[in-house]
């Protein structure tokens, strides 16, 4: 036993001195392996001890790992040491941060990038209703409740808040965004009709991701108020934009009653599927039909409670999910790869 | 929510074609409620045959199984069944190869040698019960003749009994509860088939309810303590109960609706529940007071007051909730859910049966601060009709007396405190309907469509004036009213045209238009633009060393996303490190708000552009950055250059990064992220990061391009290498480079490495001359650049050298 003890004491010794003489954070890589590691000199005596009693077993053994542990403790002492040298080495490193950048000649081996399919989608919205009129318009992520809610016609403790699951940072008073709507009630106290205006922006829901929900995704809100504009304005402005949106001539929509508390009347609106003529496919799922869009004609009291005379003026307002029209644009199956930022699925949008 | 056609069939007509049942459920999905999803019920169809079990024996190589030789009719088929009661002449429902039971394709199968060709079912498989020892078992030939099941090889459907058939038989239909929430009407079949009778232009035929007939005595004492909490309470006391299985029809209903049969009371109650929408509840006598006279408190909880609810959970009340109480204790939690205490069980013999009215927003309060959604909150938070509280009592003791052994033993309590709305009255002017809709709609399809939602109405000059039933919470203007007729009408009416707006000038959104221009700029110098979550946490911002204070989110989804991050930075590096293994040079680049803690209710949203460049091997990154950034600067057109000084803070290298500024305003910082923390991240390699808020920046581009002539003379190009020390900056050197005639100075090479000293860095500079007025003369460029030459000895001493 005694034998043993003075082997893991040399060790010790030698150990210590030599962890002193490291140079650089790979020599500390190998003395590791080589010295605490599973096929080390101390590793091989800890394991003939088992022809030892058990109080002598106990014994080295105890002795065995204080000698381990301490050695670890000066490795990582030495190790620290070393990194904070290189730190201080690279932090003594000066470079001409004034040198011009728009005349370097490099980086020219860089293959052209990509613009994420959500921006793209995001100009693609914007410049095919800005032939119609309407401007872009945004508003603060985070919202309060009463942009986000209350002025929407939807008052603290309505069941209508259940149709949306909402992040709060203070209950009932700020929160990130469930939709773009609030943009809605910004626009409509700063500016009087005519109003025409398409918001789009990020929008947060507390529910768990699956290929169809991202607990952040982007939506865009279009809102129109003047003296006339109904719900056959709403649905012909629509339908000429997802013509141009889906580049597809023969769009026909379908409407659907709905509810938005926001909204009176409210409803859905479909669209023919772009993929199969109607004739049923997968992307439809055999329907024939797209569900797209939510609308309707902007209820009173949302326009009451931004100061809007309702028997003067009207107007309508609709919205979706833009990774939706993305998804079915491009045939993506899976919402969650938009923010995984993968390169490999990125680098494959070459639309800029 | 889920629909039974064949209990709306007992209010309005649901047609038996199966084609013209799934038009009406289709129309009914665009005018009404979405339908998520259609069952059919019982669902074999047509693929259980009737069979007679002809020969039986057992399978040689499988001690449980036998074979048996089943008679279809026409022909005779071999299956192989484990059942252990099957027998010789057993009349069974079989499915055959190739048809479908529960959604299942039965197929042929071999059992260790012996094929099978066919399923015989067990009353589980078959949907119409629990039972699943063997299979159901249709008698024998014997039996036959009795019970009529006189033809094997016809369909099993056919011979289960008229009145069972039609129970059983049904089509469930589960509609979207979350476009329905401001119509608490529709949470009951009453209501579902009022719209059903109104999309197909259908008789609607309310249901006949006997009121209660009693002589016996008040022996029930009500207070209410809050009139606005509890406007009705209806309850009565019945006597002699049995408790047990309830009837088959109920059962059967109530479990294709998804909800669970428990005993004949309970099961009554929401039978009443699921058919008018007014939640019930029934106490058993005993446990909550010791004689027949009862005392009932509907009132405020104290704090901390405790009960058990039906589901066994301890519940600890807060002054959010409203309870049911006796003297001593509560026996519920009053709209949202029973107390266990007082449960109906086996030993019950006499309830008390309750039905009130509640304030939507007051239940819905108390519901969410104990965490319960039931059916019964489900309904109550929506609003229900004053005038259903006493019906629903009434048909639930029409329903008790007809099936159980119950008597009446009290008489009925009424209580309203809080006459809640007359009929509401809203006028109509009849142009606005086309001036909302854009369709033209005939008025008498207007006055039929109202009428036939129970919305009496008359046409008074101009105007629609008509008359809400109180069921219909949601209707308060005309706007509400215009919906229910162009939602009955059709808004495939609509004729959808070409657009036809007015013509309104659009002003370019100059925030949104940089936006659009720096992220072409990027993409096109070999960018990839990225999208991450804003959410992040403690330990990335940890990671990128960076101390800012982040907001928190009160409900995260998870603690990996619980902050709102004040910084572009973490996410990118993460992002980044995601991506090494997949590249080995790339940039990659966002533009996303961050979000910053201030005095204001709302943070402080700054928009911000952030870049990283990474390359396993190029040294330097810095540059490669700055390059991109130096090309937005040109590209945009700003009104000054970015002006890069003072050291950067966390997560840089100190001396390699700078902070940033345009026109003396700080916007960001650029540089080379430190060992540290590319360690923390795993990366292997070198990254350069910049992170500016473009916010202001539209504010600072020029509205034009200034042009400069372009001289008719020949220009003069001349090189200059210069070595300085790297305690003196470029910068500073070419602001010193000035001439007249001195049109641009160009970097044609930088070089650092083992030629010159560490500290030392060797530039090359292209200076071109130019002159408007005459060609130049032979030393006149050699004197100047002599000049150029001096000026900068004179300026930075032994820190320059030319070569």
């Amino acid at each position: 036993m005694e034998n043993i003890k003075r082997d893991v004491e040399k060790i010790w010794k030698t150990s210590i001195d030599s962890i002193e003489t490291l140079g650089s954070l790979e020599d500390v890589k190998k003395f590791y392996s080589t010295n605490l590691g599973k096929n080390s000199n101390l590793s091989t005596i800890l394991k003939s001890i088992s022809k030892l009693t058990v109080t002598e077993r106990k014994e080295v053994g105890q002795f065995a790992n204080q000698v381990k542990t301490d050695i670890s403790n000066s490795l990582k002492q030495k190790e620290d040491k070393l990194k904070q040298a290189l730190y201080d080495k690279e932090d003594s490193e000066i470079i001409d941060t004034t040198i011009p950048g728009s005349q370097l000649n490099i980086g020219k081996d860089l293959n052209i990038g990509s613009i994420h399919p959500i921006s793209a989608m995001i100009k693609l919205i914007e410049d095919t209703f800005a032939v119609y009129g309407f401007e872009i318009a945004e508003g603060p992520e985070i919202e309060t409740d009463w942009f986000c809610f209350q002025a929407l016609n939807i008052p603290i403790g309505h069941p209508a808040r259940d149709m949306q699951d909402t992040f709060y940072i203070k209950e009932d008073e700020l929160l990130p965004r469930t939709h773009t709507s609030s943009v809605q009630i910004r626009t409509m106290q700063e500016h009087t009709p005519p109003i025409r205006i398409i918001a789009p922006g990020k929008v947060y829901r507390n529910e768990n991701s699956d290929p169809r929900h991202s607990f952040m995704f982007y939506q865009f809100e279009g809102l129109v108020i003047d003296e006339s504009s109904n719900l056959k304005d709403l649905a012909s402005v629509l339908q000429g934009a997802l013509k141009k949106i889906f580049n597809d001539d023969s769009i026909k929509l379908r409407i659907r009653n709905s509810y938005f508390p926001f909204t009176e009347p409210s409803i859905e609106i479909d669209c023919s599927c772009i993929f199969c003529s109607m004739k049923g496919c997968n992307v439809c799922s055999y329907k024939g039909w797209l569900e797209l869009l939510g609308a309707g004609m902007v209820h009173p009291q949302v326009l009451r409670n931004v100061n809007i005379d309702p028997n003067k003026y009207q107007g309508f307002a609709f919205g979706t999910g833009i990774e939706r029209l993305v998804m079915i644009k491009d045939r993506i199956n899976d919402t969650r790869l938009f923010y995984e930022n993968d390169i490999r699925f990125l680098s494959q949008f070459k639309n800029i | 929510m889920k629909i039974s056609l064949s209990l709306i069939k007992e209010y309005t007509y649901i047609p038996d074609n199966k084609k013209s049942l799934y038009d009406l459920i289709d129309e009914f999905a665009k005018k009404s409620v979405d339908v998520d999803e259609i069952r059919e019920y019982p669902n074999f169809g047509e693929d259980i045959i009737i069979g007679e079990v002809k020969e039986i024996y057992k399978h040689k190589n499988a001690d449980r199984l036998y074979v048996t030789k089943v008679d279809i009719k026409d022909k005779e088929i071999q299956i192989v069944t484990g059942a252990p009661n099957v027998y010789k002449g057993m009349i069974v429902p079989v499915v055959l190869e190739g048809s479908e039971i529960n959604g299942q394709k039965i197929e042929k199968h071999d059992f260790r040698g012996e094929a099978s060709y066919g399923m015989m079912c067990s009353e589980k498989e078959l949907g119409l019960g629990e039972n699943h020892s063997g299979i159901l078992d249709l008698g024998s030939r014997s039996f036959e003749s009795r019970s009529g099941y006189k033809s094997i090889g016809s369909l099993f459907t056919d011979h289960i009994g008229e009145s069972l058939q039609s129970i059983i038989k049904d089509t469930i239909i589960d509609i979207d509860n979350k476009v329905i929430s401001q119509r608490g009407d529709l949470f009951s079949h009453h209501g579902i088939a009022r719209e059903f009778a109104t999309i197909e232009h259908k008789p609607f035929s309310e249901r006949i309810i006997t009121p209660i007939k009693t002589n016996k005595r008040n022996n029930l004492k009500v207070t209410i303590e809050d009139k606005n909490f509890c406007n009705r309470y209806c309850a009565i006391t019945i006597d002699n109960i049995k408790v047990e299985e309830s009837p088959f029809w109920i059962r059967e209903r109530l479990k294709n609706l998804g909800i669970k049969p428990i005993n004949n009371i309970v099961d009554i109650t929401n039978y009443v529940m699921v058919n008018l929408g007014q939640p019930l509840h029934a106490f058993d006598v005993s446990k909550i007071s010791e004689n027949t006279d009862l005392e009932i408190k509907v009132r405020k909880a104290k704090q901390n007051e405790e009960i058990t609810t039906l589901d066994s959970k301890k519940r600890v009340l807060t002054k959010n909730n409203y309870v049911i109480a006796t003297k001593n204790k509560s026996i519920g939690i009053a709209g949202v859910m029973g107390g266990k205490e007082s449960e109906i069980d086996e030993s019950t013999q006499s309830i008390l049966l309750e039905s009130a009215s509640f304030n939507p927003l007051l239940v819905r309060k108390s519901a969410k601060s104990v965490n319960i959604r039931s059916e019964a909150v489900l309904r109550y938070e929506k609003g229900i009709s004053q005038s259903l509280t006493l019906k629903a009592l009434n048909y639930a003791v029409e329903l008790i007396l007809q099936n159980t052994t119950g008597e009446i033993s009290s008489s009925v309590t009424d209580i309203v405190t809080n006459k809640v709305v007359a009929d509401l009255i809203i006028k109509l002017d009849i142009s606005k309907i086309e001036k909302v809709l854009g369709m033209e709609i005939p008025l008498k399809d207007t006055s039929n469509i109202l009428a036939s939602l129970n919305i009496k109405n008359k046409q008074v000059g101009n105007f629609m004036v008509a008359t809400i039933p109180d069921e219909r919470l949601d209707i308060k203007e005309d706007i509400d009213l215009i919906e229910e007729i162009g939602r009955i009408y059709g808004y495939e009416n609509i004729d959808i045209e070409e657009p036809n707006m007015k013509v309104m000038s659009v002003r370019k959104n100059v925030v949104f238009d940089i936006n659009n221009k720096i992220i072409s700029i990027i993409a096109s110098l070999g960018g990839y633009e990225i999208k991450t979550y804003s959410f992040i946490n403690q330990d990335l911002m940890n990671k990128s060393l960076i101390e800012t204070d982040a907001i928190k989110i009160l409900n995260p989804i998870s603690p990996d996303f619980d902050l709102l991050r004040p910084s572009l930075i973490p996410s990118v590096i993460y992002t980044v490190s995601n991506n090494q293994r997949h590249k080995d040079t790339f940039i990659l680049y966002e533009i996303a708000n961050v979000y910053l803690k201030n005095n204001d209710l709302q943070p402080k949203e700054e928009r911000h552009l952030i870049a990283a460049y990474f390359s396993k091997d190029k040294e330097e990154p810095f540059f490669y950055m700055k390059r991109v950034l130096d090309t937005i600067n040109t590209y945009l057109n700003l009104t000054n250059i970015f002006e890069y000084r003072n050291k950067a803070e966390k997560p840089f290298f100190k001396n390699k990064s700078s902070k940033i500024y345009i026109d003396g305003d700080y916007i960001g910082e650029i540089g080379d992220i430190s060992s540290a923390v590319k360690e923390n991240f795993g990366i292997y390699g070198n990254l350069s990061i910049f992170d500016i808020n473009i916010d202001n920046l539209h504010n600072k581009i020029n509205k034009f391009i200034s042009i400069k002539d372009i001289s008719k003379f020949p220009e003069i190009k001349e090189d200059i290498t210069i070595l300085y020390k790297n305690k003196i900056n470029l910068k500073d050197i070419l602001d010193k480079i000035n001439d007249t005639n001195l049109r641009t100075k160009e970097i044609i090479d930088i070089y650092k490495g083992s030629k010159i000293n560490t500290d030392e860095i060797s530039i090359t500079l292209r200076l071109i001359f130019e002159n408007f007025e005459r060609t130049f003369l032979g030393t006149e460029i050699k004197e100047k650049i002599d000049n150029i030459k001096s000026i900068l000895s004179e300026n930075f001493k032994d820190n320059i050298t030319f070569r």
